[in-house]
């Protein structure tokens, strides 16, 4: 049994890493259609990486530990919390604790980690950035914690494993309450990976720019290891939405054909989300700073309304 | 038994004394050694306690004028000694060092006498077995407090500050009093009862007066504003201990109330909760606004406070409601988190007096840098952090996950009325704990990284080795104890209750060497340092950095209508239709809100009130003579009618 679970552990692990940066070009491939542009290539992900492993790292002079460690442990911790969402495959037992709130926990320990990197090498931008991101995670993560806490009311376990799980077999297709938990999830992903209209990835302008503003002082192999952190982010963000709203496809036993379908299916799914995405992306403008919390409270109210609403089933 | 604990009294007592009646240089070292060695065993002597069982012992027991005096050690107790004594571990280590660099020569034997003075006393107030016992100890850890805060006393601020605390902490006596009085009327002896219960309103009133006087003492909002004033002013180690263990003695003097003296009951229970949901987020609202670092970690504990407090609450509705599964957790967060705070907050304390006293400054805005300078301190610090802001695997996740736990199920067993009040407070709860994440970055982003805002901050220094050894003690309990919950949970008794976080550690462990490892062998090991970024100048000086206030005023501006900013503009103009601006000025003002509505009003009322008295009382003889003189024919008319 804890073979298996370390079977799924690295598989997870590595099916996530290695799909990541591919969505992330999804989206901005959509968002140069949309812009009447060519757009990247599907693998320049992948290329961009590559070239950032390579080339030098260059640190501030007056950054301390925090710029040397912060890119690893923020990875790592991404990682872990990697095996605590299956993306394709259920298996029997936890490796480590699957726990919602262990998850949220970490990352919050992630978000942390980049805000104090911002602050390390004394630039204007990074300090910008930090106290952008940690004014909005400041609202955003009760928020959070109530699209989590319907989602277990909802599903009764707090494990994401089981949570899964459930999806797999209590949920009809348009059930109510899962049209609604959609709604709060999807707007927890713009947030938490800083796509317009809350935060726009694109841009390098002083006025806009939450995220990138942080990472502006890292090159090199920190800025890979962030990007990739990044997409890890989102990729887990995505499956938690994915496979709650459409689990079809996820395998619950070990078997190779079952790996396969489940793979190639999330690979489908999470595409097809990607490119919603991106649609979304284009249709909104960039909202003002202090408008965003509007946004954040149309989530509380819809995950407020998804266990009103299951108290009333 | 009794022998072991007779010494450990004696040896607070003996490092109390010793500097305060010999005069020798450095006498305070002597001291500290004592009290460390009396930490040491006290912690060793309550571990077993704390794991054979959990009826009481017996360790001494007399009487003092008829009022009978027992102290006794339990399960709960023996959880409050062992902070005690690693936390009286940790300054003794420390304060030689700090009382080597403070100025002033007097004082310092003062200060090194109290405080193992006040830490036995907050001792005796944990193992108090008799009413009247606690409430001796209790006043004796308010008065020793009192002298520790007025140890600067030549500074203005720290006048003020002691006078509003003493002032706060014999109301919160007087309310202990009435309320052990009151206990003592209804039940008829002076030991603590078990599960009063019926509805007898001296009952009900006796528990009032408790809880208030208990809330005055753990700052809860809206009786917390003596606090940021004192903890501050102290010298380090007594804020340390003042944030650390006297708070953690009120909160186990509310615990031992709620869960041993009374009966739960419903309306009580929303009392504390809201009690608490109201300090734990306005506490981190201010918390998050201060500029003084010491100030920032006294308005923290007050935010801990109340997270303690929502989880007793909580533990009373559940008990209350038939839900004792939940209610296990609750209280078993509640403990935790009382006793992770004291460590961290101990460690904060520990390491921001250090930096305090290195820089020169309490001000955050004039600080900056000082990780590279006290490389030691400021690791410290940042596993303080990490713990405070919950990550996980510290100690403070474990608290805040068990009441979160315990918070979602309770939305899933509970009536509807009661699925929306767990809803409210979990969303409270939440914005807590993420505002704590703002407030920390803040403190430690600006504190401890980029360049120094100060002379005295850039001429920062490393402390001696035995400053950063006592709060490295409680930074490794504070890891241990998050690392090891669930091992903890399973060997006092209760399985399951939290997933294995050792396991949650290992392997972030595992992966951050395995990433860095990939990284190192397949990535380019290319690495310059130079200047990333200097928008076209010579070099980025630190006044191009974030301050404190631009790094919270988005937070500030989200939540405006809680802060209360007032801008006062003035202007005057040249001409008469106001078209020609000539000067003016402008500033943001917090409004103090409860300084303003209720403190004040108050103590104008008293004020109105003791002026009347005051007339009576004009200093002459004639008059107070004519007084008794009255006072003498009523005596007669009234003892005459009344035969």
């Amino acid at each position: 049994m804890i073979g298996e679970s370390f079977i799924f552990a690295l598989l997870n692990v590595a099916f996530v890493l290695v799909i990541s940066p591919f969505f992330m070009m999804v989206i901005k491939k959509v968002k140069a259609r949309v812009q009447g542009r060519q757009g990247p290539h599907l693998l320049q992900g992948y290329y961009n990486l590559a070239k950032l492993f390579r080339k030098e790292t260059l640190y501030s002079e007056y950054a301390g530990c925090i710029s040397r460690i912060a890119p690893y442990a923020a990875l790592s911790i991404l990682l872990v919390a990697a095996i605590m969402v299956p993306l394709f495959w259920i298996p029997e037992q936890e490796l480590v604790t699957a726990n919602i709130i262990v998850f949220l926990y970490l990352l919050v320990a992630g978000r942390l980690l980049i805000a104090l990197l911002g602050l390390d090498a004394a630039s204007t931008f990074g300090g910008m950035g930090s106290s952008r991101e940690m004014s909005l995670s400041a609202i955003i993560e009760p928020v959070t914690v109530v699209v989590f806490a319907a989602l277990v009311y909802v599903t009764g376990s707090f494990s994401i494993h089981d949570i899964f799980r459930t999806a797999t077999t209590i949920f009809p297709a348009y059930n109510p309450t899962v049209l609604l938990l959609s709604v709060p999830l999807f707007i927890l992903i713009i947030v938490e990976t800083g796509r317009v209209p809350v935060d726009n990835p694109e841009t390098h302008l002083e006025l806009t720019m939450v995220h990138e503003g942080m990472l502006l002082d890292t090159s090199g192999r920190n800025l890979a290891l962030f990007e990739l952190s990044h997409a890890v982010k989102q990729t887990l963000l995505m499956a938690i939405l994915l496979n709650i709203i459409v689990p079809a496809g996820i395998a619950l036993e070990l078997s190779v054909g079952a790996l396969i379908l489940g793979g190639v299916l999330f690979l489908l799914k999470g595409t097809v989300l990607c490119v919603i995405i991106g649609l979304f992306e284009s249709a909104y403008a960039k909202m003002r700073f202090f408008q965003i919390p509007n946004l954040f409270m149309i989530a509380f109210f819809f995950s407020i309304l998804t266990i009103f609403i299951e108290v009333m089933l | 038994m009794s022998e072991i604990f007779l010494f450990i009294v004696l040896l607070y007592a003996l490092s109390g004394v010793i500097p305060l009646c010999i005069r020798k240089k450095r006498i305070w070292s002597v001291s500290s050694i004592i009290m460390g060695g009396g930490g040491i065993l006290l912690t060793l002597f309550s571990l077993p306690c704390l794991l054979v069982s959990s009826a009481k012992t017996i360790l001494f027991q007399g009487e003092w004028v008829t009022f009978p005096i027992c102290i006794g050690i339990d399960r709960l107790s023996a959880l409050f000694c062992i902070l005690l004594g690693m936390l009286s571990l940790a300054v003794a280590l420390y304060t030689p060092g700090y009382l080597d660099r403070m100025h002033g020569n007097r004082r310092r034997y003062v200060v090194s006498g109290f405080i193992p003075l006040f830490l036995l006393s907050m001792l005796l107030v944990i193992l108090a077995g008799t009413t009247i016992a606690f409430l001796v100890f209790w006043e004796l850890m308010a008065i020793l407090s009192f002298f520790l805060v007025l140890t600067e006393f030549e500074e203005e601020k720290t006048r003020y500050a002691s006078l509003f605390y003493l002032a706060m902490t014999q109301i919160s006596t007087v309310f202990v009093f009435l309320g052990i009085l009151l206990m003592c009327v209804s039940t008829g002896s002076w030991e603590y009862p078990s599960h009063l219960s019926g509805s007898d309103p001296l009952i009900s009133l006796s528990f009032l007066c408790l809880f208030f006087g208990i809330a005055i003492k753990s700052g809860v909002i809206p009786f917390h504003k003596w606090l940021p004033h004192a903890h501050p002013a102290a010298p380090s180690p007594v804020s340390a201990l003042m944030s650390g263990m006297m708070i953690s003695t009120a909160l186990y003097a509310l615990l031992r109330v709620v869960t041993g003296f009374y009966a739960p009951n419903a309306a009580w229970g929303f009392l504390i909760l809201a009690f608490g949901c109201l300090s734990a987020v306005l506490g981190v609202m201010y918390a998050l606004k201060e500029q003084d670092i010491k100030g920032l970690l006294a308005y923290s504990s007050i935010d801990n406070t109340g997270i303690i407090l929502i989880g007793t609450g909580l533990w009373v509705l559940f008990t209350v409601f038939g839900s004792p599964a939940l209610a296990l957790m609750a209280i078993a967060g509640a403990v935790f988190h009382a006793i992770s705070h004291g460590l961290f907050k101990g460690l904060l304390f520990l390491t921001a007096g250090s930096v305090c006293q290195a820089a020169g400054t309490r001000n955050i805005d004039e600080m900056g840098g000082i990780l590279v300078r006290m490389p030691w301190t400021g690791g410290l610090f940042f596993i303080g952090v990490l713990s405070i802001v919950s990550i996980p695997p510290f100690s403070g996740f474990i608290g805040e996950f068990l009441i979160i736990m315990s918070l979602i199920g309770g939305l899933s067993e509970l009536s509807p009325l009661l699925q929306i009040v767990m809803v409210v407070v979990l969303s409270l709860f939440s914005l807590t704990g993420a505002l704590t994440v703002t407030t920390f970055v803040k403190a430690v982003g600006l504190t401890f990284l980029a360049l120094p805002r100060s002379e005295g901050a850039y001429h920062a220094r490393e402390v001696p080795w035995p400053m950063y050894a006592g709060p490295a003690v409680l930074a490794l309990m504070s890891a241990g104890l998050g690392i090891f919950s669930g091992q903890i949970f399973s060997f006092l008794g209760y399985p399951g209750l939290l997933p294995d976080l050792l396991v949650l550690f290992l392997l972030l462990l595992g992966t951050s060497v395995l990433v860095y490892v990939a990284v190192w062998s397949y990535a380019s090991r290319k690495t310059r340092i130079t200047r990333t970024w200097d928008c076209g100048m010579r070099a980025p000086s630190s006044k191009m950095e974030y301050t404190g206030s631009g790094f919270t005023e988005p937070v500030v501006r989200f939540f405006a209508p809680v802060y209360r900013t007032r801008i006062c503009v003035t202007r005057e103009y040249l001409d008469e239709h106001q078209c020609l601006f000539r000067t003016g000025t402008g500033s943001i003002h917090l409004m103090k809100f409860f300084e303003e509505c209720l403190y004040l009003p108050a103590a104008r009322r008293i004020d109105r009130y003791a002026s009347l008295v005051a007339a009576l009382q004009n200093g002459d003889i004639d008059r107070f003579v004519l007084y008794v003189f009255c006072t003498v024919i009523l005596l007669i008319l009234i003892l005459g009618w009344s035969a």
